[in-house]
């Protein structure tokens, strides 16, 4: 008898959760352009994403647009299916035209083929994977692809007849994308003599260390899993008394490296764009209490452009798709942006360093 | 017409059930706790997308990759064979790190960190299932197939062996069962079925990358398996459905959405040990679990 | 010659990080006789106790680790209390605790998530040096007081079980409780002793392993099982062989990785664990006692 209660019990919980989910959709308010968010707020890069959420609502307010547009943020976790169920909720159900991310290289990846198939326009503030080049005519990033930094990197190299270089990228896709970028680009004055990886969520890196150590490189090329990681990298590099030239990509700016490696981490050198508008450094510091990373400032941007282009397009995906891709010299965080044949943006790079707890400019 | 989000969240639930009934396989009917049933998924998700990019027909490499992974089920079950309890949770447990990390680091077959991207949608007969409803469809075929196929095992003969070792291995044995050899084929049956799981799940998010399976990602599939009760195939379909679409309604709420994720953590873990706390044989479960 | 001697300190810091977790994790193992991931969380939940008082309320460094090692205590405590005694009146089997320690992992992990938020927190007690030269190796100071403490936690405990009356009564539920029971033990009693000094053993690993490699909310899951794989190698049934076979855990996994390419340093935990669960499943230093689960 108790069974059959709860059989009936529960199968009227399923069909309340279908309904739920069919019908039970927020009203659709049609005169603001819908913009969709895929973002890991969770998981693993959840720092990286919630300080890009911050920033895209910081240009969403200091733009004004809350009269234009509408924000929908979806969690994905860099997770695969996660990033598909956020796209096809925000797709199918919020009825979104344009997306900003998703952050992560891996959800990229799998919504690719959806998003051409929808022709939904989308701009990614991190997604690094060298792939994502001219992967469709429907993604673009504000983030500046890998090859760029690494070519800076690369220059400078030269420039100190750097003869023997280690390399030490995450074993994702982000130090792999950069890994790739750095070997395809270096010529043949530079040799690599040492090449591995650190795992996600690796901590200890001592005998990494040693092994880099045993091959003596004049530099090190340092691409962490996280943030967190290359501090700690640095950290005990210092602790073991090895001090060759550490290069990074442009994620070494950040706060966090500061606060776990302390004075470890001086003297990394890096290439990074040189930021015009540092007004909205400071607002987004006074605001948030932290100095705004690049990636995180590429967010910033990314809502910028795509909201440039829908005041003057509206709901009109063509147009918007037009528009970014001649998009040139725009006043962004970062310097003047343009959108390249890629969908990528460039900007220009210049390196800094650490000096004095301080991020600076690199001077010879 | 039914949307395309609930068509994508039904595929899902399609995917994860063929994944939770192989596994009810082992934790359910046979007893053993495989805490490393994301590995078979994992092989057959990697060998079905190898072949079909190496220009292999869909079907050749969907059977492929639940045979591949019954392989490994079987050399699995080999050293395995004198475990239980919480020992052969711990193994299943480490040969799924150890395939975790053959997969992070064979770069040459698997590419590595980078994934394998551009997975095509099946091609099956002359049909190309690549709109959505057509791969729903195709689900839900596979889906019945499997089962259909696992309630015939769970009933057979073979399938009381396998209860009979769950509830008392020692007994069985008595009574002239060779157990070893049936654990083996239970463990290969789940694997296979969990390796036809994996290909669907390739074809269908068309991008796939080490991290999709780890320990984190067979946590709500223990828990579809443990909340829908132990050796009860009904008990898992519902449990699939609730487990899959519970957090969905979560996105309509308006939680600030850095809530939402640990949120959702903390309800499946609380739904998991109330359920284990009040009602451990699950929904629709016949037994605890040993 | 350095270089191999560099590589044993590395193993042995290694293997002292892993013992500070795999001790507490085996105390409770060995008298409650079951998996407890849930050691993990609270090894992360005093290390961010610690940071919460020192780095955002700017109490001093010695009422913060006073505080994180009293919390961490009571939180094991509260956790056998509300949750596993309940199971264990059900009279539920041990693979029934294993999974709802793991759901109590996750319920922890994801409450210092919304507490802390996801960002790396670090406890900036010690400044950053190079550390100190012993015949060609490096080590820091702090690392130094890691292996240290666990050497001294290895003496402890082994004074513990073997002289104080507490450390005999566990021992007994340890090896046949229905026996100790009529001997006039209250094993309800032992359980609760179990969790108190192991996790007050989390707690300073938490405190330690925090200062060393900082914090963020899912370090307790990547301890935990590094912990439980140094507990099987080395062996159930008393304490401090977990402690041995947690540096036999570092000393490999180092030793392994100067062969091999970084990421396979899970995997070879892993194959270490293997290992000994087909051939030596009652680790290297195991007593066999009643009611073994192998056979």
């Amino acid at each position: 008898m108790k069974k059959s209660w709860l059989k009936l019990l529960l199968i009227i919980l399923i069909i309340a959760l279908i309904i739920n989910l069919t019908i039970f959709i927020p009203k659709q308010n049609q005169e603001k352009v819908k913009i969709g968010v895929i973002m890991p707020l969770t998981g693993f890069l959840a720092n990286v994403g919630i300080d890009t959420k911050n920033a895209i609502d910081l240009s969403f307010s200091d733009l004004d647009a809350s009269k234009d547009v509408e924000l929908i943020y979806e969690d994905d976790a860099c997770d695969s299916a996660k990033a598909l169920t956020a796209y096809k909720k925000l797709v199918d159900v919020n009825k979104v035209n344009f997306i900003i991310g998703p952050f992560c290289g891996q959800s990229a990846m799998t919504i690719l083929s959806s998003l051409n198939e929808n022709k939904i326009i989308t701009i990614s503030p991190g997604a690094p994977d060298n792939e994502l080049s001219k992967a469709n005519d429907y993604f673009f990033r504000t983030r500046v692809p890998n090859k760029a930094e690494t070519k800076k990197l690369i220059e400078f190299l030269n420039k100190e007849k750097i003869k023997k270089i280690a390399v030490y990228t995450a074993k994702n896709t982000f130090g792999q994308s950069y890994r790739d970028s750095l070997v395809n680009q270096l010529g043949n004055e530079t040799k690599i003599v040492f090449e591995d990886g650190s795992s996600d969520y690796q901590t200890d890196f001592k005998t990494d260390i040693l092994k880099i150590k045993e091959k003596n490189p004049q530099a090190v090329f340092l691409v962490p899993a996280s943030r967190q990681q290359m501090g700690i990298f640095v950290k005990q590099l210092k602790e073991l008394g090895f001090t060759p030239i550490i290069l990074g990509g442009s994620v070494t700016e950040q706060q966090d490296l500061l606060d776990v490696a302390g004075n470890a981490s001086e003297g990394i050198i890096y290439p990074y764009a040189s930021p015009e508008n540092l007004d909205i450094v400071k607002e987004y510091k006074e605001k948030y209490n932290k100095n705004p990373s690049m990636e995180v400032l590429n967010g910033y941007d990314a809502f910028s452009i795509l909201y440039l282009a829908i005041k003057e397009c509206k709901s009109d995906k063509e147009c918007v798709r037009v528009k970014l891709n001649n998009l040139k010299d725009f006043n962004g965080t970062m310097g003047k942006i343009s959108v390249d044949e890629f969908g990528d943006s460039q900007v220009e790079l210049i390196l800094k360093t650490i000096k004095n707890d301080q991020f600076i400019p690199y001077k010879d | 017409m039914i949307s395309a989000y609930f068509i994508h969240l039904l595929i899902l639930v399609g995917i994860y059930l063929i994944l939770a009934i192989s596994l009810q396989i082992s934790i359910g009917f046979t007893g053993m706790l495989n805490l490393g049933h994301i590995a078979f998924f994992a092989i057959g998700a990697y060998t079905s997308a190898l072949l079909v990019l190496n220009g292999f027909p869909f079907w050749l490499a969907l059977l492929s990759a639940g045979i591949v992974a019954m392989v490994f089920g079987y050399a699995l079950s080999l050293p395995i064979k004198k475990l239980k309890g919480d020992y052969l949770a711990l193994a299943t447990m480490g040969f799924s790190f150890v395939v975790y990390a053959v997969l992070l680091n064979w770069t040459e077959l698997t590419r590595g960190p980078l994934g394998i991207p551009g997975i095509p949608k099946p091609s099956f007969l002359g049909i190309n299932f690549s709109s959505n409803f057509s791969f729903l469809i195709l689900i839900l075929i596979i889906t019945l197939v499997c089962y259909f196929l696992i309630n015939r095992i769970t009933n057979s003969p073979f399938g009381k062996v396998l209860e009979s070792i769950r509830d008392d291995e020692l007994a069985s044995k008595t009574l002239g069962k060779n157990t070893s050899k049936a654990k083996s084929i239970s463990l290969m049956v789940s694997a296979f079925f969990a390796g036809i799981a994996g290909s669907l799940y390739a074809h269908y998010i068309t991008f796939i990358d080490p991290s999709s399976f780890t320990l984190m990602q067979l946590i709500p599939v223990l828990c579809i398996v443990i909340i829908g009760g132990l050796a009860s195939m009904k008990g898992t379909l519902i449990a699939t459905f609730i487990i899959v679409l519970l957090p969905e309604p979560l996105r309509f709420i308006g939680f600030p959405s850095s809530v939402v994720g640990p949120m959702r953590q903390i309800i499946y873990a609380l739904f998991l040990l109330l359920i284990l706390l009040y009602k451990p044989k699950g929904i629709y479960g016949k037994v605890e679990m040993e | 010659m350095s270089i191999i001697f560099q590589l044993l300190i590395n193993g042995i810091i290694a293997g002292a990080i892993y013992a500070l977790v795999a001790s507490g994790f085996s105390l409770i193992y060995n008298t409650c006789k079951f998996v407890n991931f849930a050691h993990g969380a609270v090894v992360a939940f005093s290390a961010y106790i610690v940071y919460f008082f020192f780095s955002t309320l700017n109490f001093n460094f010695g009422f913060s680790v006073v505080f994180a090692l009293l919390f961490a205590s009571i939180l094991g405590w509260a956790m056998n209390h509300f949750v596993y005694k309940r199971f264990r009146d059900r009279k539920a089997s041990n693979s029934i605790l294993l999974i709802a320690s793991f759901g109590l992992l996750i319920l922890i992990e994801s409450l210092i998530l919304i507490l802390f938020g996801a960002d790396v927190k670090t406890i900036n007690y010690i400044q950053v040096t190079k550390g100190i030269e012993i015949f060609g190796a490096i080590i820091t100071p702090l690392q130094i007081f890691i292996v240290v403490s666990s050497a001294v936690i290895f003496l402890a405990l082994f004074l513990f079980m073997k002289k104080t009356k507490l450390g005999k009564a566990m021992r007994a539920v340890s090896n046949n409780k229905d026996v100790a029971e009529i001997l006039g033990i209250n094993s309800q009693t032992i359980y609760s002793w179990s969790f108190i000094i192991g996790s007050f053993i989390a707690g300073i690993a938490g405190i330690l392993i925090g200062l060393e490699q900082n914090l963020e909310p899912t370090m307790g899951t990547n301890l935990i099982v590094k912990g439980f794989t140094a507990a099987i190698i080395g062996g159930v049934g008393n304490v401090y062989g977990a402690i041995l076979g947690a540096l036999l855990l570092g000393l490999a996994e180092n030793f392994g990785i100067w062969y091999l390419p970084s990421g396979y340093k899970d995997a070879i935990a892993f194959i270490i664990l293997f290992i000994f669960l087909l051939f030596k499943p009652k680790g290297l230093f195991g007593i066999k006692r009643e009611g073994d689960r192998e056979q």
